[in-house]
Formats: structure tokens, C-alpha cells, sequence
């Protein structure tokens, strides 16, 4: 990443909020989970804290931020087609097509424009609906159209075991280049079993059919240590560990072709992965499922809807998977797309409203979230030294997946509100991002939890269908 | 309060890499378009001079009048870049996201600040783009 510099003269007036409880908060129970819910620590509740004002002073931030993109006097991209028959199919000459407005969350629940280099509880994709000048493109000078979405790491489920190899040695050799694993062929063997379990998992999670909520993306973060141990996760790594590998397996529209043989044997995973992903199968159904129920109370009437919804997931010592909260090490995300041209799946619906137990992970729990949980009888099966995983009923959690949605929702609510007073620009998009309160309920997730860069439990998107 | 700005604005490129350059804005008034919105406050999460996140009223008016030209400025500075890259064989650049920093220091009062990113704008190639 380089950075560029513009020379330009710009300057924003603040004024210091000795008059902050005037300034619009987001309702209490909105951001504060019952586990920090210490009034002693907290600022005194706003006075701006009913939905109605809370909702204008959205209004104001977006209608603001659209009336200033509208005066942007955009000129007509390019054709530039200089480089000859290397262009495929969908492309366009470049241009600018998003602006993304950031709002950021206090503790407390202040809320507004994110002037600072955190990560954004709520952001808002503008995008130009107005059409360029149409353009076409000289015959010949187009590649044919490409076969499929081309993910970073082409394995899916039918990828061979010779496949998978083929795919994961540029990401072996760059290890190796470092000089610092001592077995080489041991990294080689534990790398190709972990890749090859996890696409076997995968291609088990790809017949279930009990939700329209389907898991688009997975990423695996693996780490590697000098003998050339796999072991999942890795957002911090531990003396004796050489690299973090990412993999991010995508669903994607594989044209079916014949399969080559293997040419290299399975084998045998690693101890403790089988574990992981039996897990892990488990937790991908049993999440699609709930979001299913939880998405089925969306009221009608809405022009935005919810369509994909990313999950930061987590491996206990023992194998077990939960959702992480705060700052667990997370052993890689998930993300559920929904297929939002279809009806819900009829019939299953009530069914889908199984019983059981979800895990939330957290790692170093603050002591008032021990207490809390002590209190109210959470139980918590597993208690490492840095970590602790909470038993949390699928009930609550399908009721925190329900009120996520919802507040998401007023906020697109007030996207669609807005998006007809910019001329050129309406927001296409909107992203929130929510924190797992031990009790199963949601909250907003604060810039104090962003800013330390870490994963939020949940992030919703929503996006505009009368856009 | 007192201000004093720097006069600078840092724009990160993601996902981009090869792009190294400057270009001066010219700060007067656009030609055409609606006017700029006047008048109000809009509330901002900064950073005080201790470092914690905190919740201000921003005046809008400057804002206001120059944002267009800081978009525009990112614009004529990363276009002509994105449209120089040749697509390379199997790897082809599809989106690059820009990130608007303006530098402002407060001299006075309780707010110290520094880098304030201000938007973030995304180009793309592709006829069905995502946002990134």
C-alpha cells in the first residue's frame, strides 16, 4: 500500500462537547450490553435519546454528506483501449462509483461522522444512479466473457486432492523462501491435510439445504510455527510461529469438468483438526438455520434488505467452535449470503426453531463478565487461562439475530429516507457492525472496540432494492 | 478557539499498489451545482488530546464548500494513474478504495487533532462492482 499526498488546504471548526448531551446518542440498550452495564462507568444517558431524534439527527448526517457528493462536478470516465485484446467482458473504463460515509459510536453511544482511523459501526455506500455516456467497446477488443468469479484461491468443493496442491504451492514456496521452518516436508504435508479437510467440510456444508442463508465466503487464518505445525487461528501470533496463512474459499460457479486423478494421497489430518471441523459444521448450520428464522420477522415495506451476514468464529482449546466477542482470537470468518430473490423455505420455518447451545468466546474476560455471568447462571464448559467460552441457548441467540436486524434497519430506514435529495447519488449500501452480549442480546459495536482493531461478532449488510 | 490547519490531505490507496504523486487543488469556488449547505453543526467522533474517542459538534461550512473539490482533486490524482496500468496476464486491478485525510491542528481548547480520514472513495473497472 502506498499512500499519496494531495496538497490542499482544508480545515474542519470543532467545538468541544461541553454541551455533549445534546448531541444525538443511539438508545442505551442499543450499545451498552448487560455485562458492562456499570452506570458508575458510563457517561450520563443523553438527552437525545428517543428514536425520533435520533433519527433526524441521522437524516442530517446523510442528507448532508449527499447534497455535498451532488455538488462533485464528476467528469465522463475515459475509453482508453490502448492496451489492445486484454480486456474482458465487463469491463468499463475507471471511474469513481462509491463514496463511503463512516459513523462511528462512543461508549456512551454518541453517535456521528468518524473524523478518526478506526473502523466504522455504521457505513453508508453512495453510489451514482445517474448512467455515464454509454460507450462501446470496438469489436475484437474484448476477451470472451470469463467462466466464473475468480476467487483469490480457486478451491471449491470439487477440487482434487492434486488440485489442491497445485493451488497452495506458491503459498508453500513463499514460506519456505523465508528459511526459518526447519520441516519443510512437514509443513508441506500438515498444510495440504488442513486445506483438504477443510475443503471436505465444505463440501458438506454444500448440501444442506435448510436455509436461503448459504455460506458465500469462509477464511481460515492458519498459522505456522518452525516445525512446520498447522494450528487454526492467528490473529496473534506466539513466539516460535513463522507466518499466518489466510484462505478464503469462495462459492463459486464451477463449469464441471472432468476430474483428474489424484496424484498425491490424503493425509491424515493433523490431530485435533477433525475436531475443529465437525465443529465447525455444526455451528455453519445451525447459524444459517437461525438467521433463516430471524430473517422470516422482517417486515415488509422496507427498501432496504438484509443480505449478507458475517460472522467472526472461534475454536476452543477442545476443538469446540463459538462465536467470538471482543478481542478473541478468531480462527476466521463467515459469511452467509442470502438468496434474496427467493421466497423463504416454506414449511420448515417452525422447524427451523431447534433447541441447543451456541459458545461465545471471549478471551481475557473482563472480571464483571465473570461475575455477570455468574449471577445469572452461564454456564461456562470451558475455562482456559486466556480464554472462556459461555453456553448461551439458541433461543436468545435467534432473539439477538432478530433485534440485529432491526436496528440495522432503522438506520437503512433512514438511508431510504434520504436518498432522494441528492440528484446524482443514492446509498446502495449499508454495513453495521454488532457486538454478542453474553445474554445472547446485541449492541451497537462502539469505536472503543473498532479503533483497537478488532473483529466486531457480527456485521449485517444491507442493500437498497428500489436503488 | 484557535486553529490552525497544516493544509494537507492525505489520501490512502488500498489495495493499489504504484501510485506515488502530488497535485495542488485550486480552493475556489465550483462552477455550477447547487449550493453548498449552510448553517449547521454536524456531530463527529474524534480523538481528544489523550487519545480517547470522543463526541464533538463540527462546524460544516468548510467542509461543506470543499469537499467536492477534495473529491474532485483525488479524482484528476488517481484516474489517470488507474487508466496507465495495464492489465497483467490472469491478474487484472478491478477496484481500488481512497481514503480522504485531512490534517488539522486546534491549538486551543481541549481538542488536539491530528489526521482526520474523511470518506472514502472506491473507482472500479468492472461493470458490477462491489463494495470492498
Amino acid at each position: 500500500m502506498n499512500t499519496l499526498l494531495v496538497g490542499l488546504v482544508g480545515c474542519l471548526l470543532l467545538t468541544p462537547a461541553a454541551h455533549a448531551l445534546d448531541l444525538p446518542h443511539v438508545p442505551k440498550n442499543w450499545v451498552v450490553l448487560p455485562e458492562d452495564d456499570s452506570s458508575a462507568h458510563l457517561p450520563q444517558a443523553a438527552a437525545l435519546s428517543n428514536n425520533a431524534d435520533l433519527g433526524s439527527a441521522v437524516d442530517h448526517m446523510l442528507a448532508y454528506e449527499g447534497k455535498n457528493i451532488d455538488r462533485f462536478a464528476e467528469p465522463p470516465p475515459s475509453l482508453d483501449l490502448s492496451f489492445g485484446k486484454l480486456y474482458p467482458k465487463d469491463w468499463t473504463p475507471w471511474r469513481l462509483e462509491f463514496y463511503i460515509q463512516d459513523l462511528a459510536l462512543t461508549a456512551s453511544g454518541g453517535i456521528g461522522i468518524l473524523e478518526m482511523n478506526a473502523n466504522a459501526t455504521l457505513g453508508f455506500a453512495w453510489r451514482r444512479h445517474h448512467k455515464y455516456p454509454s460507450f462501446t467497446q470496438p469489436a475484437g477488443n474484448a476477451l470472451p466473457p470469463l467462466p466464473e468469479e475468480q476467487p483469490s484461491l480457486p478451491i471449491d468443493s470439487d477440487a482434487s486432492t492434486a488440485e489442491i496442491a497445485r493451488e497452495i504451492e506458491p503459498t508453500l514456496q513463499a514460506l519456505f523462501a523465508t528459511g526459518k521452518i526447519k520441516d519443510v516436508a512437514e509443513a508441506r504435508k500438515n498444510l495440504l491435510s488442513s486445506v483438504s479437510l477443510i475443503q471436505n467440510v465444505l463440501s458438506t456444508i454444500d448440501t444442506e439445504g435448510h436455509s436461503n442463508w448459504y455460506v458465500s465466503i469462509i477464511r481460515f487464518d492458519l498459522t505456522v510455527d518452525l516445525s512446520g505445525k498447522i494450528s487454526f487461528g492467528g490473529s496473534s501470533l506466539k513466539f516460535g510461529d513463522i507466518s499466518r496463512i489466510r484462505f478464503d474459499f469462495r462459492r463459486i460457479a464451477r463449469i464441471k469438468q472432468p476430474k483428474p486423478s489424484p496424484t498425491l494421497p490424503l493425509p491424515n489430518p493433523p490431530t485435533g483438526i477433525s475436531k475443529v471441523a465437525l465443529s465447525l459444521k455444526e455451528f455453519i448450520i445451525s447459524v444459517s438455520e437461525d438467521l433463516e428464522s430471524a430473517a422470516n420477522t422482517e417486515m415488509p415495506g422496507h427498501d432496504f434488505k438484509a443480505y449478507q451476514f458475517r460472522v467472526g468464529f472461534g475454536a476452543t482449546q477442545g476443538g469446540k467452535i463459538g462465536f467470538v466477542k471482543g478481542n478473541v482470537t478468531a480462527v476466521g470468518q463467515i459469511h452467509f449470503g442470502r438468496k434474496v430473490v427467493k421466497p423463504p423455505v416454506d414449511g420448515a420455518v417452525a422447524s427451523l426453531k431447534k433447541p441447543g447451545i451456541f459458545l461465545i468466546l471471549e478471551n481475557h474476560p473482563a472480571p464483571a463478565h465473570l461475575e455477570f455471568a455468574a449471577k445469572n447462571k452461564i454456564k461456562m464448559p470451558e475455562v482456559a487461562q486466556d480464554q472462556v467460552a459461555y453456553e448461551v441457548p439458541r433461543d436468545l441467540i435467534r432473539e439477538g439475530l432478530v433485534n440485529a436486524l432491526k436496528i440495522g434497519m432503522f438506520f437503512a430506514d433512514r438511508a431510504a429516507g434520504v436518498s432522494g435529495l441528492s440528484q446524482n447519488w443514492k446509498v446502495y449500501d449499508m454495513r453495521t457492525q454488532l457486538d454478542l452480549s453474553l445474554t445472547g442480546g446485541v449492541g451497537l459495536a462502539t469505536i472503543n472496540v473498532l479503533a483497537k482493531g478488532f473483529q466486531s461478532s457480527f456485521e449485517i449488510d444491507y442493500f437498497n432494492e428500489k436503488f | 478557539m484557535g486553529m490552525k490547519t497544516s493544509g494537507q490531505v492525505l489520501v490512502l490507496c488500498l489495495a493499489f499498489a504504484g501510485i506515488s504523486t502530488a497535485a495542488q487543488a485550486d480552493l475556489g469556488p465550483l462552477p455550477g451545482g447547487p449550493p453548498a449547505p449552510t448553517g449547521d453543526s454536524i456531530p463527529a467522533i474524534v480523538l481528544d488530546k489523550d487519545g480517547q474517542p470522543t463526541q464533538v459538534s463540527m462546524s460544516s461550512q468548510i467542509s461543506a464548500d470543499h469537499l467536492p473539490q477534495w473529491i474532485a482533486t483525488v479524482n484528476d490524482s488517481v484516474l489517470p494513474i488507474l487508466d496507465k496500468i495495464p492489465p497483467s496476464r490472469g491478474w487484472m486491478l478491478r477496484t481500488v478504495a481512497v481514503g480522504m485525510t485531512v490534517q488539522v491542528e486546534v491549538d486551543a481548547g481541549k481538542f488536539d487533532i491530528g489526521f482526520l480520514p474523511r470518506g472514502r472513495l472506491v473507482y472500479t473497472n468492472n461493470k458490477t462492482p462491489t463494495w470492498p
